[in-house]
């Protein structure tokens, strides 16, 4: 690294015996119509692409030469040009009707004006993330992109969010999130776990460290062309994050935003209140008995002691008591968010400074996650034409988590699993120390024991920044210099008390991570017009590190009672682990336009990556796109069609293989087997290490994404409605698989280069102003996501991968043919015409081979927007909708073994408990036929319709096939499809004749409804979940946690 | 001009750090958690540690309940009563313990003591893989070997017949006897979990197990009963003994973690061995299962937590001296040979010497095969011997329940799904091949050494 410096100062060392150009050029731009100031205005250097934004008072600042052409842009107004001459420049832009032309940021942070960009691209404003409420800017996304698809994973304070764009583009060797760039400089978003993610608690993803109230705005590249000069890590897209910056000249501003969350869960799985603890009539009360198939309540006694007993003499009343075990766990969710900005400029130099702090106490007792942020950004002008920038980020966050999942600790597994005859919330400890819950101390842990005496804690310090310089050493020619950082701490503790279910002998864990990225961008750019052609030549290079470094420690067995340091701990163990990799990428992109209606780009990048076999391997590949306004080539002057452009583009993006597949090493020894845990290094005292089972590959090859584009936008009515709609087809090649070999060669497995995967799909976005008047402004929008993919092929001799955190009758795979993560699980032995066999007793027969039984990938996705504006008054609506994507409910499949579901007391058809019915297959639709071979009476019934009653109770599900521990899990995938009223909110802003006199320059007061209204067939907590997280395995719920709902009081100030 | 001096210096100093990113990225280029290459003193644990899960976890369950010796309870241990639910994905964990484990890695002792002149290291590993070798074969028959372990340059391996397997065995305990004797640069210490490095011991293991695997060829022609006695004979001059021991609080013995830990009440330790030690008041019983308060659901000796798994033992020698012995015609020196072999037995497992002294003293007065395949049975619980014993022999007289799903006991394990996924040209017994030929109940697929 030091010697990559040296060589970026020589050679600006060298550049700078160069003469000097160019100058800066300031200006305000107010509204043409009431002559306000206007923020957030894009000023570009038509030749060079060189942009900047103009502050809260429209100032802005600008390096550009006499003769160069100024763009000015903003939202909601008609652009202007205009010559440079001289160093002011001031400009009223005029209300336009439509968002029309706007300018976008693209790969490497260089603005562009959106008619010339030949690829689909999409900007959101930062405004539209912080008014959204949600602490996690990935969540903020949600429904408000188009191609995008968000999973809040649920609704524990700090719980991470996962983003996919346009599909899974790899398998399993690399994460299918897009890259996340702040200001150029990529930045790590992982969720790291302490344990499998099936269990554990909800971790977050790491872009959860950014204050939503910094971002300017976010664009998001989705296609292969968009992303192409990020290289291999741009392959499953790039969401670039542009902060909020001071302006040259700008005044001192203070701006302060508030807001105050109010929430509650909103949606939980159905629980009966009627039965108790037990099984076949009887009442077995605090045993070690796990069922809530007991007599009902109200037949029940309670004793002397206020027991509940079922021995009528000592019963001194009737009617047993039923807690709401459920219902009086959860409680009020309250999330504060405050920060302040400040932020000005002098002549040649500006500043931003925020602080933010969020205070979120979850809607499960104790679960908390706090963050607190600072950025500072500022930047000068060292010379006239030489630039500085520095920006840099703190912050701090972590909280107090729960465990959840598929683990006995797990809270909802407690929780949902209790009997109503039990009252949890009676106390957790009993005067021994040792654990109160219904099974006696058995079982699963009580709730309240597992939320106060088992804290998952984590405290995070992050910095992330950038230094750049700025050079413009002569006229047309930008140099840009960028180092990026991105480095923090991850300090956990996860206590597991002693008397603890998962572990009753308690155990601690001390985890300790430490994730840095460095990354060095040179860029020149060079840009020229020559007539009606316009040209710019950019050169870049860019070097890459990433390292990961965990220290773990772990105590097993704790003595003294409730002191959790390792000292405490019988046997004590450490780990450690270290993940380094490197990338060196140049890359190129060449543009041509010609007379503002044809416009060609073409890009090209070489990586070299360190973690090839041969590290001299260059991974090169190119970019093409091109974008024609058709409405100005022919000059179309129609009112109906305004504006028509067509956008084609072709790209191959590459990625590298993943760290450590490039050469077989040996391993730390273990000799386990399935049954058993078997043997783990060091044993007996000896260290021991192996031949790793997997051959690595220093041959592997990159994978390779191969992305065709089409889409065409449209204006129609003057303006007025805009359309834009996407067509791509993405093909990835040369997938890297481990591929299983047999065992007598040495090894089990091998990596190579094999699959392929196809990803088709159609993105559409849909806006208008329904109505447009000087007071009154009534905007609807839409943006439509369908995305199909098809894993084409894994490797000769392979016919499944698996992917991770799957269970046995509900696992997410790939199989040629079917989509990415296909949900796989046990069903009923099935007739040719798809009919369930039935056996003489009523029962489905079960069949233990695995088979498709649902696809967690949604048919189509749609966010739907309303923005009315009436004076001051502004009101926003944000419907989000998805059809489809499948969902295993295990949670339901758990609780109907346990007998404490609602439908164990009376079935969705109306089957009360103890009544007889006749089985029904949801997925035939009808009662199935008798299995072949089936006799009743006497009377061989094979292949006729099944009508042979069976009892609604313990005995068809615990003790027959009907719950999902003992049968098929078919029955308990749902349908995930959802449509929720994701945003409803309210805004008024004082008018500034009111404030004028006050310390006040501007003052908004907000309400907002979050996730207020929801409709869905599924029937778990909210659809909206995934057990392991932001992974590439979706669609599973065991015992998930709620997701939340909530109304957000929000007051924003200038100073 | 200016134009061309600043992309030159642009490109020149690109250039510059180009040529040096290859140097840069090599520094990262390998994983830093695992090492590239290791020493023969962590290759040797790693493959004892293997070799103990393989003789000591999936197969002695098995046919510990084949040969009556315990009984499933629960789950699929329980249909294993009736030999169902035992799919050929079940050896792929003994399978890839062998192969990918223990074997792959004494190979690679042997390379790097031929390299080091680290004689003694290299004898030890061949000793070791004549151990995998033979309990491989004694429950598959054909295996790979000789074309196998090779990685990348042949992932589909060819099978060796038994006999030539059973020829490698014998080559590779001479070998590693040789290398023993012979001055070696490094020895192993502690490092070598089965002996500490005491090299005479794995002289004296090598010299028992050559016994054993002589003896297994009672039923062909090559067996010869003097051979077997003079290996035996060679073997008993020695300390014969030879066991991998387990950890208390972790890393537990196979038999505990599955009993105790993992697998509680899948198996239980009953069955017609049970029945004979009740029917002849065998002071072992206690020993073995406990009273029956405890549910016979653990193994207090052979599965405690730090229980060894035996590898060889010195009674094992002496029965299959006493068996040799009766072979050869001398019943006099069998029934000595019988005796000892009891009384060492029992002083491995701490009968007390009057109890042990009662219990020879009522033994049958004749001495036949039949009484000392029965005692031999009763000795080596727990380990595949006894069934290898049944086969070669017939004794003891049992048979498969009346509800099983094979026409008689198992005399083989179905080949692993793994082979038959990634290397199906090469295994020898088809996969549609039906249940009774897959566990050899049918002479058609028994072992060679078990064909008539």
């Amino acid at each position: 690294m030091k010697r990559s410096l040296n060589l970026l100062s020589l050679g600006l060392a060298m550049c700078f015996s160069v003469s000097l150009w160019a100058q800066t050029v300031t200006g305000k731009v107010t509204d043409a119509n009431s002559g306000e100031a206007l923020p957030s205005v894009s000023v570009m250097v038509a030749s060079s692409g060189a942009g900047a934004i103009t502050d809260f008072n429209g100032l802005y600042t600008i390096r550009a030469n006499n003769g160069d052409v100024l763009k000015f842009a903003s939202l909601g107004y008609d652009s202007q040009e205009l010559k440079v001459s001289g160093s002011s420049l001031n400009v009223a832009l005029t209300a336009s009707l439509s968002k029309l032309d706007e300018v976008v940021v693209t790969a490497l942070g260089f603005s562009r004006d959106k008619k010339s960009v030949g690829f689909a691209i999409e900007n959101v404003d930062g405004s539209r993330i912080s008014n959204s409420g949600e602490s996690n800017i990935v969540s903020g996304i949600s429904a408000k992109v188009s191609g995008v698809q968000v999973t809040n994973s649920s609704g524990a304070a700090g719980a991470a969010s996962y983003i996919k764009i346009r599909g899974n583009a790899t398998f399993t060797s690399n994460d299918n999130q897009p890259l996340m760039v702040v200001d150029g400089v990529p930045i790590d978003n992982s969720q790291i776990g302490t344990e499998d993610l099936r269990a554990g608690v909800a971790y977050s993803n790491r872009a959860i460290d950014i204050n939503p109230d910094d971002i300017e705005s976010i664009s998001v590249l989705k296609g292969g062309a968009a992303a192409a000069l990020y290289g291999t890590r741009g392959a499953n897209g790039v969401i670039l994050i542009t902060t909020k910056k001071g302006g040259y000249g700008q005044d001192f501003q203070v701006s302060v935003s508030s807001s105050y969350e109010v929430s509650e869960v909103n949606k939980l799985p159905q629980t009966q209140k009627t039965y108790s603890q037990g099984y076949y009539g009887d009442y077995y009360g605090g045993t070690s008995n796990p069922f809530s198939w007991g007599p009902a309540l109200s037949t029940l006694g309670v004793d002397a002691n206020g027991d509940i007993t079922q021995d009528s003499s000592a019963a001194v009343r009737w009617g047993a008591p039923s807690y709401d075990n459920v219902g009086d766990f959860f409680r009020r969710g309250l999330r504060r968010n405050n920060s302040v900005t400040v932020s000005g400029g002098g002549q040649r130099s500006s500043y931003y400074l925020s602080v933010s702090n969020l205070a979120d106490e979850g809607i499960i007792p104790t679960n908390r996650f706090d963050r607190t942020t600072i950025r500072l950004t500022g930047s000068g002008q060292i010379t006239s034409n030489l630039k500085a920038t520095a920006s840099l980020s703190y912050s701090n966050s972590g909280g107090y988590r729960v465990q959840q999942g598929s683990n006995t600790s797990g809270m909802m597994l407690g929780l949902l699993r209790t009997p109503p005859s039990f009252d949890n919330s009676a106390g957790y400890e009993n005067a021994d120390g040792t654990q109160r819950n219904y099974r006696a101390g058995g079982g699963y842990d009580n709730p309240y024991w597992t939320i106060n005496k088992n804290p998952f804690t984590d405290n995070v310090n992050r910095v992330f920044g950038y230094t750049q310089l700025e050079w413009a050493p002569m006229d047309n020619l930008f140099i840009n210099y960028r180092y990026g950082l991105d480095n923090y701490s991850d300090v956990r503790k996860q206590i597991l008390a002693k008397y603890s279910r998962t572990l009753p002998q308690g155990s601690i864990t001390d985890e300790m991570y430490s994730v840095m990225e460095t990354n060095h961008d040179l860029t020149a750019r060079y840009a020229k017009d020559f007539g009606k052609i316009s040209t710019s030549v950019l050169v870049g290079f860019n070097a890459n590190q990433r390292n990961r470094k965990s220290v773990t420690g772990y105590g097993l067995g704790l003595v003294i009672p409730d002191f959790y340091n390792m000292s405490n701990a019988t046997d004590q163990f450490a780990y450690e682990s270290n993940v380094g990799r490197r990338l060196w990428g140049m890359y190129g992109e060449a543009q041509v336009g010609y007379d503002d209606f044809l416009f060609l780009t073409g890009t090209m990048r070489r990586d070299q990556a360190s973690t090839f076999g041969n590290v001299s391997t260059p991974i090169v590949y190119p970019s093409i796109s091109l974008g024609l306004v058709v409405s100005d080539m022919i000059n179309m002057d129609n009112d109906f069609l305004t504006y028509f452009k067509l956008r084609a583009s072709s790209a191959k993006v590459g990625s590298e293989p993943a760290f450590g597949s490039n050469a077989t090493y040996f391993n730390q020894a273990s000799a386990g087997s399935g049954w058993i845990n078997g043997i783990g290094f060091p044993f007996l005292g000896q260290t021991g290490f192996s031949q790793s089972n997997t051959l690595g590959n220093p041959e592997l090859r990159p994978e390779y994404a191969i992305t065709n584009e089409v889409g065409a936008e449209m204006r129609f009515l003057k303006d007025r409605i805009f359309m834009d709609v996407t067509l791509y087809d993405q093909r990835s090649e040369d997938l890297i698989i481990a591929v299983p070999v047999a065992a007598s060669s040495g090894f089990t497995s091998s990596y190579i280069n094999a699959g392929s995967m196809s990803n088709k799909g159609i993105e559409m976005q849909l806006n208008g102003d329904l109505v447009k008047s000087d007071d009154l402004r009534v905007n609807a929008g839409m943006t439509f996501t369908r995305n199909r993919n098809t894993v084409i092929k894994l490797a000769d001799g392979v016919d499944v991968i698996g992917l991770p955190w799957g269970f046995f009758g509900a696992n997410q795979r790939l199989v040629e043919g079917e989509a990415y993560g296909t949900l796989y699980g046990d069903d009923w032995l099935r007739d040719d015409a798809g009919n369930a066999m039935v056996d003489e007793f009523g029962y489905p027969v079960y069949s233990s081979t695995e088979v498709v039984v649902g696809n967690p990938n949604p048919d189509y996705l749609m966010g739907i927007t309303t923005n009315v504006d009436y004076k001051n008054f502004s009101f926003n609506m944000l419907w989000d909708i998805r059809e489809g994507g499948d969902i295993w409910n295990g949670t339901r499949g758990a609780l109907y073994y346990f007998g404490t579901h609602y439908d164990t007391e009376m079935t969705p058809e109306g089957v009360m408990r103890g009544e007889s019915f006749v089985w029904h297959d949801v997925v035939a639709g009808n009662s199935g036929v008798y299995a072949p071979g089936t006799t009743i009476d006497g009377v061989d019934v094979s292949g006729q319709a099944n009508t042979t009653q069976i009892i609604h109770d313990i005995d068809t599900y615990a003790g027959g096939p009907l719950s999902g521990f003992t049968g098929a899990s078919r029955p308990f995938i749902e349908d995930g499809s959802w449509v929720r009223l994701r945003q409803i909110g309210m805004s008024y802003r004082f008018e500034d004749k009111v404030l004028e006199g006050s310390f006040l320059k501007g003052l908004t007061l907000s309400v907002t409804g979050r996730n207020l209204y929801l409709s869905t067939p599924y029937r778990g907590v909210d659809p909206e979940t995934n057990l392991s997280g932001a992974t590439n395995s979706q669609g599973a719920d065991y015992f998930n946690m709620p997701n939340t709902r909530g109304v957000i009081f929000g007051l924003k100030a200038n100073l | 001009m200016k134009v061309k001096i600043l992309l030159a210096s642009v490109f020149s100093s690109a250039l510059l750090m180009t040529s040096c990113s290859d140097a840069w990225l090599e520094e990262y280029k390998l994983d830093q958690n695992r090492p590239a290459d290791v020493p023969m003193n962590v290759l040797l644990p790693a493959a004892q540690a293997s070799y103990g899960m393989m003789q000591g976890d999936v197969l002695p369950r098995l046919s510990c309940i084949f040969m009556q010796q315990m009984t499933g309870n629960d789950r699929q241990s329980l249909a294993h009563n009736r030999y169902a639910q035992i799919g050929e994905g079940d050896f792929d964990s003994p399978w890839g313990l062998a192969y990918a484990g223990g074997m792959y890695d004494l190979k690679l002792v042997m390379d790097k003591a031929t390299e080091k002149e680290a004689y003694s290291y290299r004898g030890i590993a061949k000793i070791m893989t004549a151990m995998y070798l033979g309990v491989l074969t004694d429950h598959f028959g054909d295996i790979p070997y000789s074309a196998a372990l090779q990685g990348a340059d042949n992932l589909r391996s060819t099978y060796d017949s038994q006999e030539s397997i059973y020829g490698s065995i014998a080559v590779l305990l001479q070998e590693g006897l040789a290398d023993l004797a012979t001055p070696s640069s490094v020895s192993p210490g502690s490092d070598d979990l089965i002996h500490g490095g005491d090299l005479s011991a794995w002289a004296t293991t090598a010299t028992a197990l050559g016994a054993r695997y002589l003896n297994h060829l009672s039923k062909t022609s090559s067996y010869n009963a003097a051979n077997v006695i003079a290996a035996c004979q060679a073997a008993l001059q020695g300390s014969v003994g030879a066991g991998l021991a387990f950890e208390s609080s972790s890393n537990q013995n196979p038999w505990y973690q599955f009993t105790v830990i993992d697998r509680d009440g899948y198996i239980i330790q009953t069955g017609t061995m049970f029945d004979m030690m009740e029917a002849s008041s065998d002071p072992r019983e206690m020993i073995y299962r406990g009273d029956s308060a405890s549910g016979y659901f653990y193994l207090p000796f052979y599965g405690a937590a730090t229980a060894e798994v035996p590898i060889i033992t010195e009674h094992e020698v002496l029965y299959i001296l006493a068996e040799a012995q009766l072979a050869s015609g001398d019943a006099g020196a069998a029934r000595a040979s019988l005796e000892a072999a009891i009384q060492s037995n029992m002083d491995h497992l701490g009968v007390d010497a009057a109890a042990s002294a009662a219990y020879i003293a009522a033994l049958p007065s004749t001495t036949d095969e039949e009484l000392i395949m029965n005692e031999k049975y009763v000795a080596m619980y727990t380990h595949v011997e006894a069934w290898t014993d049944w086969r070669r022999t017939g004794y003891p007289m049992i048979s498969a329940p009346a509800d099983a799903n094979l026409s008689d006991i198992p005399r083989r394990m179905p080949y692993p799904e793994g082979e038959y996924l990634y290397n199906a040209d090469n295994v020898p017994m088809p996969l549609s091949s039906s249940p009774d030929d897959k566990f050899g109940a049918t002479s058609t697929f028994r072992l060679w050494w078990d064909a008539n």
